[in-house]
Parts: structure tokens; C-alpha cells; sequence
């Protein structure tokens, strides 16, 4: 999933970012979106069940984003597994 | 009482002859003082970090704080928590892990070597635990009182005197234990005591329905600013990546593999705890006990009036297994701060490792003693008091950590200078009159990051060979 680590020469300016695989930055953005959404004026103001939405939407958030983090973490070990045993 | 007191007596037993038993392997070397050995597996290590976040705060404090603001605004501030596992998990967990060593002065100090960050950030990490160990001493003080009868001070001396005990000889094997025991016994206490409230009022939703007729404003909105709602939620999602008791806990993973799903699979649970006290015990407490004069009293309060002894003993053990788990956790934590971290790498002292398990230990009895003392005076709301001392760790360290490992430009020039700008903007905007609760943060990590970004435009490059380094803790695994 990465490329190889590049390192400058001595004096030479360093650019960008370590790379990074795409799921895991496609969750943080996902898990930014969400709590970017659940904390805007709207969810203090609408209600369902009478809990305002910032309490359903902080709810789901608590589940959801160490469920998916960790659905993705078993997937990769799965797939480093079935890797390793067609390599042998 | 007698049973009660048994049950309690019984429990607190078990904590200090787990830290007798462990203490004959912990004091040999500091790899397993610190780490235990960096040989715990990933389920033990998942209970351990969840009763390591599970403090007082989450089961005392944040059915005080939903009891007092609401639903909405208790949830914004632990789904930050929450988020912030994930983030670790992601963003810090494999690379630190793969880093080694014991603390998160460690990364910062090789990262950024220079004296400033060798002081201040162990500095920070002392003030700031010292605060959430007293926060943590007031819930163990006032549920022995209620539950038990024993006065306030009385009762937080015998706790303070328990987990001192333990953590002094135990190390890091003791608190994982102990640990992974009081993360068991909150799970079943907090979710056995929701079950029974939803099966003695019919379902889950007129639990709710039953709270929401009589006080509407359980479910509304929060009338603060939307500032505080976003500062707290920011403060614990930033903080939890670095805060170092957290850190610790991913060294002490046989692999950074184990570490993140440690780390998920605590969340999990940490989770289920938080929205079973928020969405029935709370409610249920909002509709049988509408009048309650301290907040902080929600559970103590339900657990009197509809248990017996025996379940009213288990309640009081879980929740001094809530704030021992997270106070042993601290002072570990400020033990390495000051031992490791302060006199062995700030102040260049060169000791062994007995010397540094004697030292260790005395730090742990004097903070120990100074935070029982402070609490004898204890805070208003206990999680608005804590979250705001976690949160300059969070406006100091984050940015230097996540630029440190994931940005190449990061240097000296800019660690240095976020770490300081965080700091330094937090505490003043934290202690200026008319701040909004909790809302410094988000002034402090803007400040943080721009400083980062200044020193990393402008300074001077690290060697490329600090760089190669850091390259080396994002490689693959295969």
C-alpha cells in the first residue's frame, strides 16, 4: 500500500508527508465529516425521540468509528495472512 | 453494611496482592516496570486501556455531567474520548509502538532533541496528572461516603493509601492486572445495573420516554456556547493520541498490530459503558430522583435506593476500580515523568535502574499524598475540572507528535515551537476571565500548529539521518 520511504541529502529541504494507506485516510476524513456535521447549529436544534441530533450523532460516532477501525485492521491482517501463505 | 463493607474489603485486598505478586518481577528490570516486559496480549491490554480512560470520570462524572447539562452535551465531550482511540490507532500507534522505549517524552526528546522539551513536556505531564488525580480522588471519596457511611476524608485516605501501595511495588504488571480485574467488574456493574433498571420499568424506550416527560431538558441542546461543545469534544479526541498513560499502554503491546486493536476493542467497551449510563441510568435517576443537590451523585443515589447490600458492595467496588484503574495508570505515568523522563533524560542524571525504581517509587507516594491532600477541598463538576487540565497535554503535544511522525518537513525549530506556543496559549486563554469552559483549545492547537509550520518553513533541516529514522517506523510489515 506504501511506497518506499524516500530520505533527502544533508541541507536538502524535506517535502509532503509520510505516505499514508488510502483507507486510513479515507476514515479520518470520514470521521472528521461526522463531527464536523454533528457539532454545526442544526443538530443542537433538531430533535428526535426528544434527544437533540449533537446526542444521536455523538452516539453513532462512539460506535461506529472503533467498529470500522477495527473491521479495518482484521481485514489487513487477513489479507497479510493470505499474502504470506501464497507466497509459501 | 456488613456486607458492603466485605465486598469492598475483599476487593481492595485483591488490588494490593496483585501488586505484592507482581512486584517480584517488576522492580528487576525497567522494561518491565514501565512496559511489563512489552509482552501483554491484545484482549488483557484492551481491558487495561479501557479501565485506564474509564475513570471516575465515566461512570461518576458522566452521569453527573448528563444528570446536570444533558444528554447532548455529556456525549460531546466523551465521543471525543472515544474518536481519539481510533486516531491513535491510525495515526500513532504502529510507528510508536515500533519506536520502543517507555514514554512519550522519549519520542518527543529524540524527535526534537533539545533541553526545552527534555523539561517542559514531563513538567506538563506532572501538573496536568496531578489535577486528574485529584478529580479521580473526589469520586472515590464521595461513593464511600454515600454507599458505605464512611466519612469523605476518611475514606479518600484508605483509597489513596491502597493504590499508592500497589503501583509503588508493582510497576506497570500490577496496574495491568489490576486493571484488566476493575475493567470487568465496571463493564458488568454499569451494563447489569441497566439491564435491571430497563427490566424493572417494561423497555428500553420508556426509560428514556418516562425521563423525557418530566425533564425535557435531558434531551435538548445544551445552553452554553457551541464553543464549549466543540472545545470539548477537541480536547479529548487530541489528547488521548498522546496523553501518556494511553502511550505507555501501546509499548506495553506484544506488537503494533495488538496495540491497534487493542486500543479499538477497548473503545468498544469504554463506549457500551457511557451510553448505557447516559441513555438509562440517568434517565431512569432524572425520573426517580429529580431534586439531586450534587450532580456527581446520580449513581450513588439509584444504586441506594434500588439494591440490596451485596450489589450496593459490587457498585462500590466498581466505582473505586474505575478511579484506582485510571489513578494507577497516572501516577505510573507521572512516576515515569519524573524518574525517567525529568531526572534521567531532562537533567542528564546518570542512575541505575535501582536507583530509578527507588526514585520512581517515592514519586509515587508524594504525589500520591500531595493529590489526596488537594482533594480533601474537592472541585465542583469532577469532569469539566479534569478535561480542562488534560487538555494543555492535548494543545501541547499533539502537534509535535503527529508532525514529528508523519510530516518530513517537521524539525527542531518547529517542535519546539509548537510544543511551547500550545502550552503557552492554552494556559493563558484557559485562566483569562470570561473564557467559555473549555472552549481554549481551540485557540491552542491552531497556535500549535502554525508554530510547527513556521519553524518547518523556515528552520533549519533536521539531518537527513533523523529523518531515515523516522522513515524506518512507517515501513511495511511484510
Amino acid at each position: 500500500m506504501t511506497t518506499p520511504p524516500t530520505t533527502p541529502k544533508a541541507g536538502e529541504r524535506p517535502r509532503g508527508f509520510f505516505p499514508m494507506p488510502r483507507a486510513d485516510i479515507a476514515f479520518l476524513v470520514i470521521i472528521l465529516a461526522w463531527a464536523i456535521v454533528a457539532l454545526l447549529p442544526w443538530a443542537r436544534e433538531t430533535e428526535a425521540g426528544g434527544v437533540a441530533m449533537l446526542g444521536w450523532l455523538m452516539a453513532g460516532l462512539m460506535v461506529l468509528s472503533p467498529a470500522i477501525a477495527l473491521g479495518r485492521i482484521l481485514m489487513a491482517r487477513r489479507r497479510r495472512r493470505r499474502a504470506h501463505e501464497d507466497r509459501a | 453494611m456488613a456486607v458492603e463493607h466485605v465486598v469492598v474489603i475483599l476487593y481492595l485486598g485483591a488490588c494490593v496482592g496483585i501488586g505484592v505478586w507482581a512486584s517480584r518481577r517488576s522492580l528487576s528490570s525497567a522494561d518491565d516496570y514501565w512496559v511489563a516486559g512489552r509482552n501483554v496480549g491484545t484482549w488483557v491490554n484492551a481491558m487495561a486501556i479501557m479501565a485506564s480512560l474509564a475513570s471516575g470520570g465515566s461512570i461518576i462524572g458522566v452521569m453527573g455531567l448528563a444528570y446536570a447539562q444533558g444528554i447532548p452535551a455529556t456525549l460531546a465531550l466523551f465521543a471525543g474520548a472515544v474518536v481519539g482511540f481510533p486516531l491513535a490507532s491510525v495515526l500513532v500507534a504502529k510507528p510508536l509502538r515500533r519506536f520502543g522505549r517507555f514514554t512519550i517524552t522519549d519520542f518527543l526528546a529524540d524527535r526534537y532533541p533539545h533541553r526545552v522539551v527534555r523539561l517542559l513536556v514531563p513538567t506538563l505531564i506532572v501538573l496536568s496528572f496531578t489535577v486528574y488525580i485529584v478529580a479521580q480522588m473526589k469520586a472515590a471519596g464521595i461513593t464511600a461516603q454515600v454507599l458505605l457511611g464512611i466519612p469523605y476524608e476518611t475514606a479518600l485516605t484508605l483509597a489513596t493509601l491502597v493504590f499508592v501501595l500497589y503501583v509503588s511495588v508493582g510497576g506497570m504488571l500490577a496496574v495491568t492486572w489490576t486493571d484488566l480485574v476493575q475493567g470487568v467488574l465496571m463493564v458488568l456493574v454499569v451494563l447489569g445495573t441497566a439491564v435491571a433498571l430497563i427490566v424493572q420499568v417494561g423497555s428500553p424506550g420508556e426509560v428514556l420516554d418516562s425521563a423525557l416527560a418530566v425533564a425535557p431538558d435531558l434531551g435538548a441542546a445544551p445552553d452554553h456556547p457551541i464553543t464549549t461543545d466543540l472545545g470539548s469534544f477537541l480536547i479529548w479526541a487530541a489528547a488521548v493520541p498522546v496523553i501518556p498513560h494511553v502511550v505507555m499502554r501501546v509499548y506495553t503491546a506484544k506488537n503494533p498490530d495488538s496495540a491497534r486493536l487493542s486500543l479499538n476493542i477497548a473503545m468498544l467497551f469504554y463506549s457500551a459503558i457511557v451510553l448505557a449510563a447516559v441513555f438509562f441510568i440517568v434517565p431512569f435517576a432524572k425520573a426517580n430522583h429529580p431534586d439531586l443537590q450534587d450532580a456527581d451523585q446520580v449513581f450513588l443515589a439509584v444504586m441506594d435506593s434500588e439494591f440490596g447490600p451485596l450489589i450496593r458492595g459490587l457498585a462500590v467496588a466498581a466505582v473505586l476500580a474505575a478511579v484506582m484503574s485510571t489513578t494507577d495508570a497516572l501516577l505510573l505515568a507521572v512516576s515515569s515523568a519524573v524518574a525517567h523522563d525529568l531526572i534521567g533524560r531532562g537533567l542528564g542524571a546518570k542512575l541505575g535502574d535501582k536507583a530509578l525504581g527507588r526514585i520512581n517509587v517515592a514519586v509515587v507516594w508524594v504525589i500520591g499524598l500531595v493529590a489526596m491532600v488537594l482533594a480533601y477541598d474537592p472541585p465542583g463538576l469532577i469532569t469539566v475540572f479534569y478535561s480542562a487540565a488534560i487538555g494543555v497535554l492535548g494543545a501541547s503535544l499533539l502537534v509535535p507528535v503527529l508532525a514529528g511522525l508523519w510530516w518530513r518537513r517537521a524539525n527542531l525549530a518547529g517542535g519546539v515551537a509548537a510544543l511551547v506556543a500550545g502550552a503557552v496559549v492554552y494556559l493563558s486563554v484557559q485562566l483569562a476571565p470570561g473564557t467559555p469552559p473549555l472552549s481554549a483549545i481551540l485557540f491552542a492547537l491552531p497556535a500549535s500548529a502554525i508554530a510547527m509550520a513556521l519553524g518547518g518553513f523556515i528552520g533549519r533541516p533536521d539531518p537527513p539521518e533523523r529523518l531515515a529514522a523516522i522513515a524506518a517506523l512507517h515501513e511495511d510489515d511484510d
